[in-house]
């Protein structure tokens, strides 16, 4: 089995919005970073795939606006659709083919640009039976939240918890725009938008670029791609299939990773949050954790100095949703997390948007 | 800039007997006749074992409330004045189900029965149905 490895990884930090920059300055500025990081040169690289959604972006074929800036010109290109962490596996996929030895997967949200967010988040519905009600994604996520919690035992409360934990831990992180040094009381005080979730258990979208370095010269890694997989969940665009409160694609992602390796017990989990609910679902559907997931919670298991540190970079609630970036911008904080040597693996999960059941895992490991 | 895109969606064959239903003030499922299962809204096969489905039937309509949420912001994110309670409702022995509102006069629970309330003019809409109220 090949092995590949991350060689380097760029970013620039979270903003709520960079008004100095369009989209391909930021990427430019991301891919340097990580061109840099691992001490090659564009020449080097043999192949970009990019994340993107002309959705958010408001431009077709949006991939044919990418290479230029990342050192991608006359070089194969594609674009994956979905979550960035897809585009991740997607790079994977085409080194194992054999046929490429460096490839650069690059990701970025400019959401300052959209100026109705929900509206297209609506379009992304059913446009016979449930866009003419015209729902905010909240409500959607609220109606996932509620059943999470009733199914679960979990409280309201538990949000604010995951919240509160995500906040305090990107005062840590310097490419985190929302750090705050906040409690439970704080975030339970934040107005309600739709029962039982508070304008605090909702990830602020963000401006953000990264850009991450595969290779399968071993010399060149810094970290190992352990394994990867991706599910669909039981999502249908009526949402007429979806099984609320749960996230369906998780345990199935993680089953396919399993194939690929031994490894069962992680140091750190990375999980894009778009609302706090988010990370308890995932955690919970991952099934890998004995305890029930609210009281490890509420124990602290998943503070960055419990038993399993739960979004240590600070997630996407206390670094800004930086929208289909999102499982790349997990990667980056990934890596950095690793290379501090602090811990030796973790498990990287995003799923395909706010409240999609589908998505992606990677699992990471730096060699002893 | 802003660029209007204008899109028109066919609804499909199984999708227009359920609006056409609506219209008539009923809900119909798609109903396989190779495996008897049944979902809504309707589809033009079987979710469960992949076959073509040419047999509708009308159900009921009593179902129950799966989870809910009252929220308080409309599409634009602005205050919703008053607040809105959303369902999502599955019905007895059906796959699937279907997102729409609560009648305000009612407090939901997770569990409880309730009923679609029609419109007195309908026009083959999802908000045919005026809201779900207790049963």
């Amino acid at each position: 089995m090949m092995d590949i490895w991350v060689a380097g990884v760029g970013e620039i930090p979270c903003r709520p919005i960079y008004d100095d920059m369009d989209f391909r300055e930021m990427l430019y500025r991301a891919a340097v970073k990580a061109y840099f990081d691992a001490g090659i040169t564009p020449a080097e690289v043999d192949g970009v795939v990019s994340s993107g959604m002309d959705f958010y972006e408001g431009m077709s074929i949006t991939d044919s606006y990418t290479p230029d800036q990342v050192g991608g010109r006359l070089k194969f290109n594609t674009l994956v659709s979905n979550d960035a962490l897809n585009a991740i596996i997607h790079g994977c996929m085409l080194l194992k083919t054999g046929h490429f030895r460096t490839i650069l997967v690059t990701a970025y949200a400019k959401a300052s640009n959209i100026l109705n967010y929900s509206e297209i988040v609506l379009n992304s519905f059913d446009p016979h039976v449930i866009r003419p009600l015209t729902p905010h994604f909240y409500t959607i996520a609220a109606l996932d939240a509620r059943a999470y919690l009733t199914n679960s035992g979990c409280e309201a409360r538990d949000l604010s918890l995951v919240a509160a934990k995500n906040k305090r831990n990107a005062l840590r992180n310097p490419s985190a725009a929302f750090a705050e040094n906040t409690s439970v009381e704080e975030v339970e005080s934040t107005e309600v938008v739709s029962e039982p979730l508070r304008r605090g258990h909702v990830a602020v979208p963000c401006d953000y670029a990264a850009a991450v370095l595969l290779t399968t010269e071993k010399e060149l890694g810094k970290v190992r791609v352990e394994a990867f997989g991706y599910a669909a969940g039981s999502y249908s665009p009526d949402l007429s299939l979806k099984t609320w409160g749960q996230s369906g694609w998780a345990r199935a992602a993680l089953d396919i990773a399993f194939k690929q390796t031994r490894l069962r017990q992680v140091d750190f989990v990375e999980i894009s949050e778009p609302f706090a609910h988010s990370e308890l679902m995932a955690l919970d559907a991952f099934g890998v954790i004995r305890e029930s997931i609210c009281k490890t919670l509420r124990d602290g298991g998943f503070n960055i100095d419990g038993h399993l540190p739960v979004n240590p970079s600070g997630g996407c609630i206390g670094m800004g949703y930086p929208l289909n970036a999102a499982g790349l911008q997990r990667l980056v904080q990934s890596v950095n997390l690793l290379r501090t040597g602090r811990w030796n693996s973790c498990l990287v999960a995003s799923p395909d948007g706010e409240v999609v059941d589908g998505g992606a895992v990677v699992v990471l490991r730096v060699e002893a | 800039m802003g660029i209007e895109s204008f899109y028109e969606y066919p609804a499909g064959i199984a999708l227009s007997r359920f609006l056409e239903e609506l219209r008539l003030g009923r809900l119909v499922a798609s109903k396989c006749s190779s495996c008897g299962h049944m979902t809504i809204p309707p589809r033009a096969y079987c979710v469960k074992c992949y076959r073509p489905i040419k047999e509708y039937q009308v159900i009921g309509g009593e179902g129950r409330i799966v989870t809910y949420t009252r929220s308080f912001i409309n599409i634009e994110g602005k205050p919703a004045n008053p607040p809105v309670t959303w369902v999502f409702v599955k019905f007895d022995g059906v796959d699937g189900g279907l997102l729409h509102l609560l009648d305000p006069s009612i407090n939901p629970q997770t569990g409880m029965r309730v009923r679609p309330v029609f419109r007195e003019q309908r026009i083959g809409s999802i908000l045919d149905i005026k809201w779900f109220t207790a049963v």
